[in-house]
């Protein structure tokens, strides 16, 4: 089964293509990395897959149906950007998500709060970016959903702050679903990724199976990443 | 999922707004306080100073009303807050409703406050005459009630024109808010100019109608007149305001363009 389809997927902005042709399948209970440099089209793929922009041509189909509604319900989305209304307060914003999204598990999303150490009570305009960073992590995995895409979920964080953010992601998710990883930072998620997607000016360069990458190329997905690109920068 | 969506958005566009509608009550209260003593050069002086700012006051809860609904309009599906609401499962139609319905409850508010305010300002058994003698034997509930709709439907309409103009002119990838607001502009005067024109072509054939432009003076100019113009203003209000948030979904539906 085919969780998300993008059929010839293309995003002009005015006559700049930032998205090309793009053809991609997401299968179910699999971590994919979405690499790629600043500016590739990682943020702009994603953004069309949440309904955020328009398409100037072809199709994204989740569980063979056009997003809508129903994939909005099974896809927990992390954007690069902190969304959250600041007059409101971690609890209020908790309860929120509890009334719009049925699978939201408030249990988790509680003691998630008190492991990152997020007071309840505490008022998000008040709260420094990193927290609400992580506030905003925690609403999206205490979400069973059907995909989790993150968008640069380590962007600007400290390293023992990847880590632990790494280990919250892949304790959270729910078995069988799958996760998009957004990200230019490869070497600090390689470990946890199944499966790759290079992209870079907005077309698909190489997908694939992130253990046979490294045994084919006998090299790292960050030294390979490396390479493809500087090789590219040669030519 | 619109009642929730509705609550969020009510909540947001009246947060600060107690606050002025609270300055605007005590105005009020100490404009009719001030009002028992004219009789004195200095009481008339506090009593004139205190007119002027809560007349001020009634323009500034209308406005800040409309600017609000405006701004969580835009930052809701154009802003930072976009991501979350366009990832919500929610149509977009149902999305554009719950801005114009909770537009809709926070206009209606803000107008109450407005007549409240005035009533505990203003009136008097003076002014009670004076709207006597200009409406003869008019009845005074409908002309209250009307002058009320129509100001309710004339900002609703202001609000409409909004939320279309920032619909239309967030379809472009550059200068956004400047085709929102010169759009805004252009559209407000020009279906304003559409809406007197067909009050004058009405007037062709009503005499007391076109005595309001000034084309026929010797009529009178009496109850039944103001009536009707009360409810050709509401019908054209009401089919230009659905027709514009009619366009705005529709176009809204088609999909959005987040920076």
């Amino acid at each position: 089964m085919i969780l998300l389809e993008c059929k010839h997927l293309t995003k002009k902005f005015d006559q700049k293509t930032v998205l090309d042709d793009i053809n991609l399948k997401i299968e179910p209970g699999k971590i994919y990395g979405l690499l790629g440099k600043n500016g590739a089209g990682k943020s702009t793929l994603i953004k069309l897959v949440n309904d955020l922009l328009t398409p100037s041509d072809g199709k994204i189909l989740f569980k063979n149906k056009p997003i809508g509604i129903n994939s909005k319900a099974h896809i927990s989305y992390l954007p690069e950007r902190t969304y959250l209304d600041k007059e409101m307060r971690v609890e209020q914003t908790i309860h929120m998500f509890e009334e719009f999204y049925k699978d939201f598990d408030t249990k988790r999303a509680c003691k998630l709060l008190e492991d990152l150490d997020l007071d309840k009570d505490s008022k998000i305009a008040k709260m420094s970016k990193g927290m609400q960073e992580k506030l905003q992590l925690i609403l999206v995995m205490s979400r069973d959903a059907d995909l989790y895409i993150l968008d640069e979920p380590l962007g600007g964080v400290d390293p023992a702050t990847r880590d632990y953010i790494l280990d919250t992601i892949l304790s959270n998710f729910k078995e069988g679903s799958s996760v998009i990883i957004s990200t230019h930072l490869i070497a600090d998620i390689e470990r946890i990724l199944d499966e790759v997607i290079f992209i870079d000016k907005g077309q698909i360069t190489l997908t694939g199976n992130a253990d046979k990458l490294r045994s084919k190329e006998k090299s790292s997905i960050d030294e390979l990443f490396r390479r493809m690109f500087h090789a590219k920068k040669v030519n | 999922m619109l009642k929730k969506l509705i609550k969020y958005d009510f909540l947001w566009m009246n947060r600060n707004m107690v606050i002025i509608f609270a300055i605007t009550a005590i105005l009020s209260i100490l404009t009719r306080i001030a009002s028992n003593y004219t009789d004195s050069a200095m009481g008339d002086l506090i009593f004139s100073i205190l007119r002027g700012f809560t007349i001020a006051a009634f323009a500034n809860v209308v406005i800040n009303s409309v600017i609000r609904i405006w701004e969580r309009f835009r930052q809701s599906f154009y802003k930072d807050e976009a991501y979350l609401t366009h990832t919500l499962p929610v149509s977009k139609n149902t999305l554009y409703d719950s801005k114009t319905l909770s537009g809709l409850g926070a206009i209606v508010l803000s107008l109450l406050v407005v007549i409240a305010c005035f009533f505990i300002a203003f009136w008097n058994h003076d002014m009670y005459e004076y709207f006597r003698s200009v409406f003869k034997d008019g009845d005074m509930s409908f002309i209250v009630l009307g002058i009320f709709v129509t100001a309710a439907l004339e900002v609703i309409y202001a609000v409409n024109v909004g939320m279309f103009s920032l619909t239309v002119g967030h379809r472009s990838n550059n200068g956004r808010i400047a085709r929102s607001v010169v759009l805004g502009i252009f559209l407000y005067f020009a279906l304003q100019s559409v809406l007197l024109a067909v009050i004058y072509g009405i007037g062709m054939f009503d005499d007391s109608i076109k005595a309001m432009f000034g084309d026929a003076s010797d009529v009178v100019i009496g109850f039944s007149t103001y009536r009707t113009l009360i409810i050709i203003c509401d019908c054209l209000y009401l089919v230009i305001t659905a027709a514009l948030y009619l366009a705005g979904r529709k176009i809204f539906s088609k999909g959005v363009n987040v920076e």
